[in-house]
């Protein structure tokens, strides 16, 4: 799903001063943008869902350009719930482009796949000469009050390729509720990390000595061809998550050369 | 090849005897047990169907199956950086390339052709040599047939999951070989039924647990 299909265009520049402003966007239901602001790091930006959350049918997409030499976060508000779909699944899906010299963080919040949930998730990450991006995906199963129950089907894909189009990584996962149960798995994480700010000296010791302090059980590995670094999460509940994904973002956000 | 000619060779081909390097990897295993999360072979009989219905059905079975159907250097080569891109733990790639590698010594050391081309694609650089479609070529090259070709590559690793739960001591050798007929239904089923349009893979526990074992001390095995 691209071009036109999008609900959600944003392209970010720079302006002489070195500021990062959003240059354009194009912002369509469900997608609500809060107005963005200058953090000390760069311009942060706050991204709402109007709607309830993904339902059958529901086809969204999301394109976003960092511009050469922009910094930019981008973050949700809340977690997207995925509702029962007995009749459709819903797609979403989100390509980032990051421009020579731009330091794009993608920090959107856990996906809730209620009982009957079937969805299917894609990230496309370009990365051209010299751009740093940082992103994180995460899931987790909720009964909504129904013990036994479980979601359908998720089918989730995260490709990362440099501007030539080389394939550099592919985390491609289909999984369904009943099997994550009897695995055992509450809640998934994902945090990857590509460019060279993710080759920063022993970044991987740091990442992996922090992500352990929420208790989560978690492993930091690099990427294929060393063009980055992932970090893989189980936690026990969304909150285990959330400090581990913080705990990784502050130990970032502290490195040399930082992507943040 | 006869169907005794075609049994004997797959026979001989995931024989323990066969120097293919297998005994080096635990996939995982051997961190799980160090952090408590596998301690007894209900554990490893656990372990191994995930690997074998999370990962080798999805992922591994269907660039086995391409690598075998193509005699092509450039379709080759692209198999295995989509499986370099795919597999995301450092010591998942290395631990596959060191497999691939070692299968493609041993068969280039018997003559197969297509063992002696993928060597060169590894040596020119235009390939790592992952096992899966190592596997997949050497063994076509040999004149496998699918069906036996894809049999025994599950079967290696079930077997390899085996080995490495004996050498750590949390089964026997017979709780092993029990472990080892309980996933032969496991096998039967996945090739029963048709290999996923595209390979995917999720097994997020053994993947960490590699990613682990790159910080482990005491290491008995490469992964």
């Amino acid at each position: 799903m691209t071009g036109d299909d999008r609900q959600l265009a944003l392209d970010f520049a720079r302006a002489p001063s070195g500021r990062t402003f959003l240059k354009r966007q194009y912002v369509a239901f469900p997608f609500h943008l809060t107005r963005p602001f200058d953090d000390g790091h760069g311009l942060f930006v706050i991204l709402q869902s109007l709607g309830a959350g993904l339902l059958q049918g529901d086809r969204f997409a999301a394109g976003i350009v960092a511009g050469e030499g922009t910094r930019v976060t981008i973050r949700t508000q809340g977690a997207t719930i995925a509702h029962a779909m007995p009749a459709d699944d819903a797609w979403q899906h989100v390509r980032l482009d990051a421009h020579p010299g731009s330091r794009l963080v993608w920090q959107p919040r856990p996906l809730v796949l209620f009982p009957g949930a079937r969805v299917r998730t894609s990230l496309e990450v370009v990365v051209h000469d010299g751009a740093d991006v940082m992103w994180c995906d995460a899931f987790l199963p909720h009964d909504a009050g129904d013990p036994g129950k479980h979601f359908t089907s998720l089918q989730s894909e995260t490709v990362v390729r440099a501007d030539d189009g080389t394939l550099m990584a592919l985390d491609r996962a289909r999984t369904t509720g009943r099997d994550l149960a009897c695995a055992g798995v509450a809640v998934h994480g994902t945090i990857g990390l590509v460019g060279g700010g993710a080759a920063a000296p022993g970044l991987a010791d740091i990442l992996s000595e922090a992500v352990m302090l929420s208790g989560a059980y978690s492993g930091v590995s690099s990427l294929p061809g060393e063009c980055g670094l992932l970090v893989r999460i189980l936690a026990d509940d969304g909150a285990m998550l959330a400090r581990a994904v913080d705990d990784v973002m502050t130990a970032v956000a502290q490195c040399p050369r930082s992507v943040l | 090849m006869t169907d005794i000619r075609a049994l004997l060779a797959a026979l001989r081909m995931g024989d323990s005897a066969f120097p293919s390097g297998g005994f080096a990897f635990s996939w995982g295993l051997e961190t799980l047990v160090e952090d408590g999360k596998v301690n007894d072979g209900a554990g490893v009989l656990e372990f191994a169907r995930g690997q074998l219905r999370n990962r080798w059905a999805t992922a591994d079975r269907v660039m086995a199956r391409r690598a075998a159907e193509t005699r092509c250097d450039e379709e080759w080569s692209d198999l295995d950086r989509m499986l370099d891109a795919m597999t995301l733990a450092s010591e998942l790639r290395s631990g596959s390339c060191q497999a691939g590698r070692a299968l493609l010594r041993a068969h280039a050391g018997l003559g197969n052709p297509a063992a002696l081309r993928w060597r060169r694609l590894v040596a020119e650089g235009r390939a790592r040599g992952h096992l899966p479609v190592v596997q997949g070529a050497v063994w076509a090259g040999s004149g496998m047939t699918m069906a036996v070709l894809e049999t025994l590559s599950a079967w290696t690793l079930a077997s390899g999951i085996a080995q490495a739960a004996i050498r750590l001591s949390l089964t026997g050798p017979l709780e092993a070989q029990a472990i080892l007929a309980e996933v032969t239904d496991d096998i039967a089923g996945i090739l029963a039924a048709p290999p996923p349009d595209e390979p995917h893979a999720f097994t997020p526990l053994a993947d960490i647990a590699v990613m682990r074992h790159e910080r482990g001390e005491v290491r008995l095995f490469a992964n």
